[in-house]
């Protein structure tokens, strides 16, 4: 569920053995709304399914990390008021902020987001590049550089020994996780 | 007849400037037979395996996941312009650009690395042998000046650093790209092989092969002596490979070097200039400041290799001058100039959704090569002269590629294989033009009191030209092997993208139209050699580092014989 591993105290997460290996240092960047945003959008894209989920595997954090310190000033803003527009859109659409959505909706809303922003840059090419899939390239990286997104939703090899051109894809066989 | 006496303080033998791939090359060469050098490197050590900090660590182990900070970014202004070079895993090879400023009248792009071993470290290991064509075209074209030296003289050299360094390829009998001494060659993947199949069967002219690169594929006795194994196929190499698998100054030459007990290497050692004399026609030694504490020193030697890297080294000949030298050491005013580049930049993506039931294990690093197929008859007949090559390769998209939607059926995409992918990638030669030049600055010095360097140099028609073909090209053999959705892209590089720097002192047949002359001496200094990129008269398109490892091992062998021959 969307936002839930942000809101539950720190001494749960130790019991469950969850959140707390590979976690990033906690920031104070983002406030709460925009935590919450952040953590439910992660969770959109990658949910804990048979694997980790984005905030299984830190992603949060991670993200609040990254825009700290590796983003310019002014990609900042754009990032805080894209996470604003976000919470506009659900407001708007369920006349609900975006952490008060059930998951179904976030999933939905940021779909027709997506949809509506690949429509207008196929119109138009010199549109504003579009928020909600930018964060999601984001997260993309993010979750498959975490330890646990790397090694269980798919494959981390730290030294092949060896390059195969035709390995056989069976049913087991996972995507790698870059290394570069 | 000339001599040190080597009993005095700061005298040696040999003296080499930079210790990086052609450095490295000079320390072993010298040393091996005997000379006691004095390696100067101007920046800091870095210790093979040792000091590879970040060698072994896995994404979720950098404090950014290996992104850039804005710190990085700020100091690294000019390194950032590659894409790839500013990283955590590796940013820190590169110099901070706040620490080592040039001019750049027209934008130049100067990716540098100022430690032990230099780019050697960092390299792309791609490692291809000029052809005769290529040391004939200037005379043929009446382009440039003309070589001093022909492919057969140079032939045994490529042969004999090949085999020290080891080079993993196949033979292919092409006069444009002679084969090599090779150790086994990496495989082409499913996806390489089909499209080598139908580029070649479609255009008899054109070869698709698994790239020339300088990774064992089979140790010999003497590399693993020296400590090194074979490629483990993890495509780290940027941040130093503990298993000392690909060529680099730490893993090959310098141990080599090392181990005659010849070597003394001294780092944080800028070399300023050379200290000539005159009367004798010889350089005496070199001026060096401490890159720490600022303090200058002379060495003495009998000889002195210049292989501070291209531009580098052709600062140091502008920055010595003497009563005879009053403008550097040259007088045919070639000095500075015909500086070039390779242009990339330009070719054709495409996507494959056949094998689907295969993907790649192991994260080769290397690819195809495609060997040069315009222009090789004369007269040129393609509507520019020379040519170029082409590296790219297939992999099955991944986590990266574009998946619409969110939620678990989107996860459930992102976390599986998407098709093949296919990129080419061209390489193209870069005429020597007299208004590409390089020039110390007049006025601006750097922290250590060296003038800056000023640059103004751009790719011009001829590139220009060449660049059209260079994409449709691109676009039409992937085309001939099925690809869909291709892509082209053909972007404005400046000079230096490359980071294939050539050119500035080079050699040539005469002290009136040249600097150096058929060895790497100096024209009128004939203990002063210059071996890194700043000889090279013509660029070609093949990766160059393979050549001046190839110049320097012969120009070290040369200057032995004539020092044993009292010459010098």
């Amino acid at each position: 569920m969307a936002g839930v591993g942000l809101l539950l105290p720190n001494a749960v997460l130790a019991r469950t053995g969850e959140m707390l290996e590979g976690t990033p240092p906690k920031r104070r960047f983002f406030n709460g709304t925009e935590k919450r945003i952040v953590a439910g959008f992660a969770e959109c894209v990658v949910p804990r399914t048979d694997t980790p989920g984005a905030a299984d595997a830190g992603v949060p954090g991670w993200v609040e990390v990254l825009v700290e310190d590796c983003y310019d000033f002014d990609e900042q803003i754009y990032f805080r008021e894209g996470l604003m527009e976000i919470d506009q859109a659900a407001r708007d659409r369920f006349g609900k902020r975006f952490a008060g959505l059930t998951y179904d909706q976030q999933v939905l809303l940021l779909t027709e987001i997506e949809r509506s922003d690949i429509a207008l840059s196929k119109a138009d090419p010199n549109a504003q590049p579009s928020f909600v899939r930018a964060f999601k390239d984001l997260v993309k990286f993010v979750y498959v550089s975490t330890e646990r997104g790397a090694n269980e939703a798919f494959s981390y090899v730290a030294i092949p020994g060896r390059f195969d051109g035709a390995a056989t894809v069976k049913p087991d066989t996972k995507v790698e996780a870059p290394t570069f | 007849m000339y001599f040190n006496n080597i009993n005095e303080p700061n005298t040696y033998d040999a003296i080499v400037v930079g210790s990086g791939i052609s450095g490295g090359w000079a320390a072993k060469e010298l040393c091996e037979k005997g000379m006691k050098t004095l390696v100067l490197e101007r920046g800091h050590d870095f210790k093979h395996v040792t000091d590879y900090k970040t060698a072994t660590m896995a994404p979720w182990e950098f404090p950014h996941l290996k992104r850039a900070t804005r710190q990085m970014r700020r100091e690294q202004s000019v390194q950032k312009r590659t894409g790839y070079t500013v990283t955590e895993a590796h940013g820190y090879l590169f110099v901070k650009d706040t620490e080592h400023p040039y001019i750049e009248h027209k934008r130049f792009d100067w990716m540098r690395g100022y430690h032990t071993g230099g780019r050697s470290i960092l390299w792309g290991k791609q490692s291809y042998r000029l052809s005769p064509m290529d040391f004939e075209a200037n005379a043929k074209e009446g382009i440039g000046t003309p070589w001093p030296i022909n492919y057969d003289e140079i032939a045994p050299w490529y042969s004999y650093v090949e085999r020290f360094a080891g080079i993993s390829g196949s033979k292919e009998g092409l006069p444009q790209l002679p084969d090599g001494d090779f150790q086994p060659p990496m495989d082409l993947n499913i996806v390489e092989k089909d499209v080598k199949k139908a580029v070649e069967s479609k255009w008899s002219g054109r070869k698709m092969i698994i790239g020339r690169a300088a990774h064992l594929t089979a140790p010999t006795e003497e590399q693993t002596s020296l400590g090194r194994s074979q490629c483990q196929y993890r495509n780290l190499c940027m941040r130093g490979c503990p298993f000392g698998a690909y060529f680099s100054s730490q893993a090959a030459t310098l141990p080599a070097a090392a181990r005659t007990g010849n070597m003394t290497l001294q780092t944080h050692a800028i070399v300023h200039s050379i200290i000539i004399d005159d009367d004798k026609g010889r350089a005496k030694g070199v001026r060096v400041i401490d890159e720490i504490t600022g303090q200058t020193t002379e060495y003495f030697a009998k000889v002195i290799f210049l292989c501070a890297s291209a531009l580098p080294s052709t600062a140091i000949l502008m920055s010595s001058t003497s009563k005879r030298y009053a403008n550097g050491m040259d007088e045919s005013g070639s000095l500075g100039r015909y500086l070039m580049d390779h242009h990339l930049g330009v070719g054709a993506n495409g996507v494959f959704e056949t094998h689907l039931d295969k993907t790649t294990y192991g994260r080769r690093p290397n690819g195809v090569y495609v060997p040069r197929y315009r222009n090789l008859h004369e007269p040129a007949t393609d509507g520019y002269l020379r040519g170029y090559g082409y590296q790219g390769g297939a992999s099955r998209q991944g986590w990266s590629r574009d998946i619409e939607g969110f939620g678990v059926d989107f996860k459930k995409q992102y976390t599986s294989f998407g098709a093949w992918e296919m990129g080419l990638g061209g390489f193209g030669e870069c005429l020597p033009y007299y208004e590409n030049k390089v020039e110390l600055s007049k006025t601006r010095k750097d922290r250590w009191g060296l003038p800056l360097l000023e640059f103004d140099a751009e790719f011009k028609d001829n590139e220009k030209k060449m660049r059209i073909d260079m994409m449709n090209d691109a676009a039409e053999m992937l085309e001939a092997a099925g690809a869909k959705n291709i892509t082209t892209n053909n972007s404005t590089p400046s000079i230096g993208l490359g980071i294939h720097e050539m050119g500035t002192a080079r050699m040539g047949t005469s002290p009136k139209n040249s600097v150096l002359n058929k060895w790497n001496q100096v024209w009128g200094t004939p203990n002063v050699f210059c071996t890194d990129g700043a000889f090279m008269t013509s660029a070609g398109c093949q990766n160059p580092s393979l050549t001046y490892m190839a110049f320097t091992a012969r120009a070290a062998d040369y200057a032995v014989s004539e020092i044993k021959k009292g010459n010098l």
